[in-house]
């Protein structure tokens, strides 16, 4: 299969399964086969763009401010929940999309409030400005860029860890024990977007029963899915 | 042929012909004098100065002051960052995204991996939000794909790994792809 010139997911391809989770979000939005590409304040396409608006809080049923993780919910009555941001809040996305090594711009919106960005990283560069490059490396190269020195290990891991959009583009013959560990560096996920492209029953199912070995370690419910 | 056009039209001209007062242009753009780290003097139009932020607040602390030292910044990025912002003036006057992108791609790609690494702690110094963002972009484009070894010299920066630190590190990275050749 070839996809490098696709676009991010395209409409219903055969041969390619598509699932889209989001935590906390009500089971018939895990039907939507797709993530969003526009920004959910703006509708300006999310690749490259930096939204000015501030997000809007109308769509959120109980905001709570906390960042704390979310809790394995897998009952089926669920009190309203203790939602993170839905993803008209999402300002942080990471766009995963691996093809070919060759992800041309890879997003990541992200506040980054906690962080410390006042003291000199490695070499010549300040953290906020290693914290800037990085983010806008592919996801292969946040990974590569964690072996460069201390300091930038650090950055990456936050990185990771601050990306609440994560979509993800599985190319054929990448293990999957690869997007799990890369799940649990996540933890800070709140919208997975997966596509893998190849299809078959049976190893659909191994795929989803290690994704969802990492979900479950990142504190996610499988119950929102809606595809198993 | 020339029966009835030449009425009314013929009659305004002549007043004002007047030479325009020279007051407008007369008045001269006030010059800032920066001072770099290693005692270059660059003296810049008050316009330009005023895309640095830091520059601005420090004029905004103490207006009296014809000299703004720059202890971080060394002459040669802060000549190029000068350079910058002169473009950004004139895109901010006359505006035209097309060109600017042009112009600010070929402003990166015509400098070496030293300028750019050396402009960014600048222009974030300066808080030249614009330009940093150029850089950076051109920076990761630059790296992207490239080997570790080959991003350490790009930046300058020491491996702080310990042989063991740096053994785990590779084999968490090899997993990575161990599933793209196999199979």
């Amino acid at each position: 299969m070839h996809f490098e010139n696709q676009p991010h997911i395209p409409p219903a391809t055969p041969g390619v399964s598509i699932a889209s989770f989001t935590s906390m979000d009500t089971p018939h939005r895990a039907k939507k086969h797709r993530g969003s590409y526009n920004c959910g304040r703006c509708g300006l396409p999310k690749k490259g763009h930096v939204c000015h608006l501030p997000p809007s809080t109308t769509t959120t049923p109980t905001q709570t401010p906390t960042d704390s993780s979310v809790s394995v919910s897998t009952s089926t009555s669920r009190p309203p929940p203790p939602s993170r941001q839905q993803h008209s809040d999402l300002r942080r996305a990471l766009s995963f999309d691996d093809n070919d090594l060759r992800c041309d711009s890879p997003e990541i919106e992200i506040d980054e409030p906690e962080l410390d960005m006042s003291g000199s990283g490695s070499g010549k560069l300040p953290v906020s400005c290693m914290w800037e490059i990085l983010r806008r490396l592919p996801p292969e190269g946040l990974l590569a860029a964690a072996r460069v020195c201390k300091g930038w290990r650090e950055t990456a891991r936050r990185l990771w860890k601050a990306a609440a959009e994560l979509r993800l583009t599985v190319p054929p013959r990448t293990q999957f024990v690869f997007v799990g560990s890369l799940l649990q560096k996540c933890s800070g996920l709140s919208r997975l977007s997966l596509r893998l492209e190849r299809s078959g029953f049976i190893f659909e199912r191994v795929a989803f029963l290690q994704i969802y070995r990492s979900m479950k370690w990142i504190g996610w419910g499988l119950s929102t899915f809606g595809i198993l | 042929m020339s029966s009835s056009t030449d009425s009314p039209t013929l009659t305004t001209e002549t007043t004002q012909l007047s030479p325009q007062p020279d007051t407008e242009t007369a008045k001269p753009t006030k010059k800032i004098t920066l001072k770099s780290s290693d005692n270059q003097i660059f003296e810049v139009e008050e316009s330009v100065a005023m895309e640095f932020a830091t520059v601005k607040s420090f004029f905004e602390d103490s207006p009296s002051t014809d000299t703004v030292p720059l202890p971080n910044v060394t002459a040669k990025p802060l000549s190029q960052v000068i350079e910058f912002c002169k473009e950004q003036i004139k895109f901010k006057a006359n505006p035209d995204e097309a060109q600017k992108k042009k112009y600010n791609a070929e402003f990166v790609t015509e400098k070496s991996d030293k300028d750019l690494v050396d402009m960014i702690p600048v222009a974030n110094y300066l808080e030249i939000k614009d330009l940093l963002d150029v850089l950076n972009q051109a920076v990761a484009d630059r790296i992207e794909n490239k080997s570790v070894e080959y991003v350490r010299s790009f930046f300058g920066i020491d491996n702080d790994f310990t042989a063991e630190e740096e053994a785990a590190l590779r084999r968490e990275h090899a997993w990575a792809y161990e599933g793209v050749d196999e199979d």
